[in-house]
This record gives C-alpha cells, structure tokens and sequence, in this order.
C-alpha cells in the first residue's frame, strides 16, 4: 500500500520525504568514503587543539579590557580633581593615583599577565602536538607504501599521532618531561627509550630500526625533542606488532579491526593494554584526550 | 580464575626452576660503557661494579633481583623479579618469591617501565613534589626489620580501578610483608626524612 503512494507520488522514491532517504544518504556517504579509502592518496592527519587556549585567550582579553577600563576611570577622575591634565605623561598619571587605585591597577595587570604566560604555555604546547604532523603523513604514507597496505588496510596517520600523544605527548607531556630530566643521569644506556612513541623494548627498537633502515642515533636523538626518527621508530614498531597480532589469538582482540589490535600489542596483550588501546582509539576517532577524558581535542 | 590459576602454577615452577638452578648462569646483555653499547633492557652496567645482584634475561624480558633481600625475615634472602608485558612500550610487572612460605606473589597489575633499583638515598633526597621520584627502591620503611618494596608505578596514567579498591591514592607504593596475613600489605608511601 505505501509503496504503491510511492510509486504515484509526485515527490518519488528518491525525494527527501521518502521513509528511506536517511537510510539511502548513509549509504551513499559510505560509498563515497569506502571509495576514498580505497585510493592511496596521501592521508592528512588530524590537528590538535589546546583545549583550554580558548579559555585562556578569553579570560586575557577580559582582563586586558578590565585593567583599560578601570584605568581610564581613574584618569577621568583625576582630571576631574585637577590632580592631572590633558598632557599630562604616564608617569606623572601613575604617580597621581592614590595607593589603593595602584594596587587594584596592579592587581589588574597581575591577572592580566597571569593569562598571557597561561595562553603563551598553552601555544607552545599545541605547537609541540602538532610540530611531527608532517613527519607523520610522510612517514606513514612512505611505510604504507613500503609494506604493500593499500585503500583501507593502510595505516592511519592520525591513529599513529593519537599513540604517540598517548605516550609522551610529543614530548610535552609532564612525566615524559621528567624522564628527559632523570634518565641521562641514573641510566645513560636507555635514553633510547625516550623516542616519543615510547619504543622501549630494546629488542624491538633494534629490529625497527634494522627493517625500516632508520638513520637514529640512539644515543643523542632524544636531545632533538622530537624529530622524523621518532615518527619512523613508533610506525615501524606499530606496523611490527600489527603482524605480530596477525599470528596470535587473544580475546583482547577485535577481529575485524587489526590496526586496533596493533595497538593492544604496542602496549601489551592484557586486560590493561587493551584498557590502554582503547584510550588511544577513543582519541583517534573522537578526539578525547586519553588521560583527562573531558577535554577534546578536536 | 582458572586462568590466574594456570597463570600462577606456570610462574611458581620457573621460579622453582630458577631456584634449583643456581649454577646456569644468566644470559647477560653486557653494555659495558655507552660507547660500544646497543639498545637493550638489562642494567648490567649500572650494577656490574655494585654489590647489587643483578641480571636479565633477554629471552623472558626478565630483570632479576634475587639474592639481594630479605622480605619475610627468615634470614634467607628471597627472590624478586620483574617480568616483561612484550609491548612496543614495555612494562615490568612485579613478582616476589618468598622462601619461608615457598609461595610466589605476583603483582600483574603493579608494573613499571623502568624498574631500575636504587638506593635509599634517592628517595630520601627529594623534596619537591616536582622532583623525579625513582622507580624501585628496597629499605626496611615501617623498621620491622624486614625489607620493604617501595615501588613508583606512574606511567603518564591515573592509577588503576584494582589499587584505588584497596584504597592506594598515589602511584608511590610500598609493599610489606604481613607474616600474620601471610600476603604483602600495600600501602601509599609516605615520604621519610633523612635520619
């Protein structure tokens, strides 16, 4: 019966006010994704923002406005006093105020200058999330290639940032900070294992290393930061434990997600590396930062 | 449960084996000085002039430091060890023998990706909380005459569910052996002066 008002209807089975025109839509999105995917374009990956840099920018501006505000207040007033005049210098304006107006002037500034250090620190650390984002689309293109993944079954280079972030958070994250500071002095000999994807197991880092013909000075490298070698050790590894995951059975795994079982091996076949690549997934497709879930992103 | 069983029966026999076989000697990966030295695991260097016994086993991804401690006071010095997790990312997890119960603990779920021993002092040192706390230290903390394991498990993470229901609040952890409980009491550490 309503499929014979269909077929009559004026507006058809494709229009919009057809019962299946979502159903339809998604499907074509699919396919045009599925066929995007099954291209070997080089892939973008996903930039990070700051979460609270908005905040920050926010709350200096307020300030700013406030501290400009109260301050011309207090020239109109003491013009009005005739304790200043129109020529009046800056020195000779900050002088005339009385103690109790410099203070809450410098209160002002102080929470003024507050929020630029808070905005300047905040810069600097997306700057460091996103500094590899080049290295990492190069990289990942580069191994997909040299390892024969094509469409879908390639790696992903925003899931590739998304591990790294969960380990060192390109090298802005507070513990990894603190190991930079420690290991060169209590253990010289693992400073390897400061790369920012955290490629610590020795055995590993040499097989990688020999396979993907990394140019890495293991003992210097961590010193850079961050560099392309970084980016080469984590996707060479994540690449290794991709074909490892292939060969073993582990109810940690999803059977049709092997990039996602990938990373329950970079991190360790448990119950808590699974908890672990889960964090990282979450990150890659939602945005969600892996360790203080309510900030995003992207 | 059967698993953790299996589990558990599978490290008490290496540990047997390891306890039986005091004469083979250990595989070291020697990394006598940066120069000459590659990638690896094993802190060799750092004890080979130390009175720390100390060696790895490349193959189980096995730091041993057994012979060292005495943790259940029998005067016999007991076995400890940390076992590697293989991940790209590697994690050490916790596991004591103890000689007078002949009885294996196994912390799974307190692990480390660097559990380099140090001395008390590096502990006793610090005091900001911004300092760089170490990883392993042993030291007779709460001075039953036992030794005591003070372990700092933080790896960019919040500390797991299973530690925040036996109430650790931080990831500094001491564990001491309760001879009436006949298990290791975990508690948070709390920091020591110097005497």
């Amino acid at each position: 019966m309503a499929e014979e008002f269909w077929k009559s209807s004026p507006f058809g089975e494709d229009s919009i006010f057809h019962p299946s025109w979502e159903e339809k839509q998604k499907l074509a999105r699919l396919e045009r994704e599925s066929q995007k995917n099954n291209t070997d374009e080089k892939q973008k990956v996903q930039y990070y923002v700051h979460p609270d840099k908005k905040q920050f920018q926010n709350q200096k501006e307020k300030a700013e406005n406030q501290y400009n505000k109260t301050k011309s207040e207090y020239v109109e007033y003491y013009k009005k006093i005739g304790k200043i005049t129109d020529n009046s210098t800056d020195a000779e304006v900050m002088n005339a105020l009385s103690e109790a107006n410099k203070e809450e002037l410098q209160r002002l500034e102080d929470l003024k200058n507050k929020n630029q250090v808070l905005l300047n620190d905040a810069v600097a650390i997306e700057s460091q999330w996103n500094k590899l984002d080049g290295h990492i689309e190069n990289v990942v293109d580069d191994f997909n290639k040299l390892k024969v993944f094509k469409g879908n079954k390639r790696l992903n280079p925003s899931l590739l940032k998304a591990l790294m972030f969960s380990e060192s958070e390109m090298g802005a994250g507070v513990e990894y900070k603190k190991l930079i500071e420690s290991v060169p002095k209590t253990n010289p000999n693992a400073v390897y294992q400061l790369n920012l994807g955290r490629v610590t197991d020795g055995n590993l880092y040499n097989a990688v290393v020999k396979e993907f013909k990394i140019p890495v000075n293991w003992k210097t490298n961590y010193k850079a930061m961050g560099n392309k070698n970084d980016v080469m050790l984590a996707a060479g590894a994540l690449i290794q434990k991709m074909e490892y995951a292939l060969q073993i059975k582990s109810s940690h795994f999803k059977s049709d997600l092997p990039w996602f079982n990938a990373i329950v091996a970079y991190k360790g076949v448990s119950s808590e590396g699974l908890k672990k690549a889960n964090l990282v997934w979450k990150l890659f497709e939602t945005g969600t930062h892996p360790y203080t879930i309510e900030k995003k992103l992207f | 449960m059967v698993k953790c069983i299996i589990y558990l029966s599978f490290m008490s026999l290496f540990v047997f084996t390891q306890c039986t076989n005091d004469k083979k000697e250990p595989i070291h990966v020697s990394t006598n000085s940066l120069q000459d030295a590659k990638p690896s695991n094993s802190y060799f260097s750092v004890y080979e002039n130390s009175n720390v016994k100390y060696s790895y086993i490349e193959t189980s991804q096995l730091h041993d430091y057994s012979g060292n401690w005495d943790f259940d006071g029998d005067a016999i010095l007991d076995r400890i060890m940390f076992f590697g997790n293989n991940g790209a990312h590697l994690q050490f997890s916790l596991l004591i023998h103890l000689s007078s119960i002949d009885t294996v603990f196994y912390f799974s779920y307190l692990h480390t990706d660097m559990p380099l021993f140090e001395p008390i002092d590096s502990l006793l040192k610090l005091n900001k909380n911004n300092d760089v706390f170490p990883k392993f230290v042993v030291y007779d903390f709460n001075k039953d005459g036992k030794a005591d394991v003070y372990l700092n498990i933080v790896d960019g993470e919040n500390i797991s569910d299973k530690l925040k229901l036996i109430g650790i609040k931080s990831t500094k952890i001491i564990l001491n052996y309760n001879e009436k409980r006949k298990a290791f009491d975990l508690n948070d550490y709390i920091p020591i002066k110097e005497q």
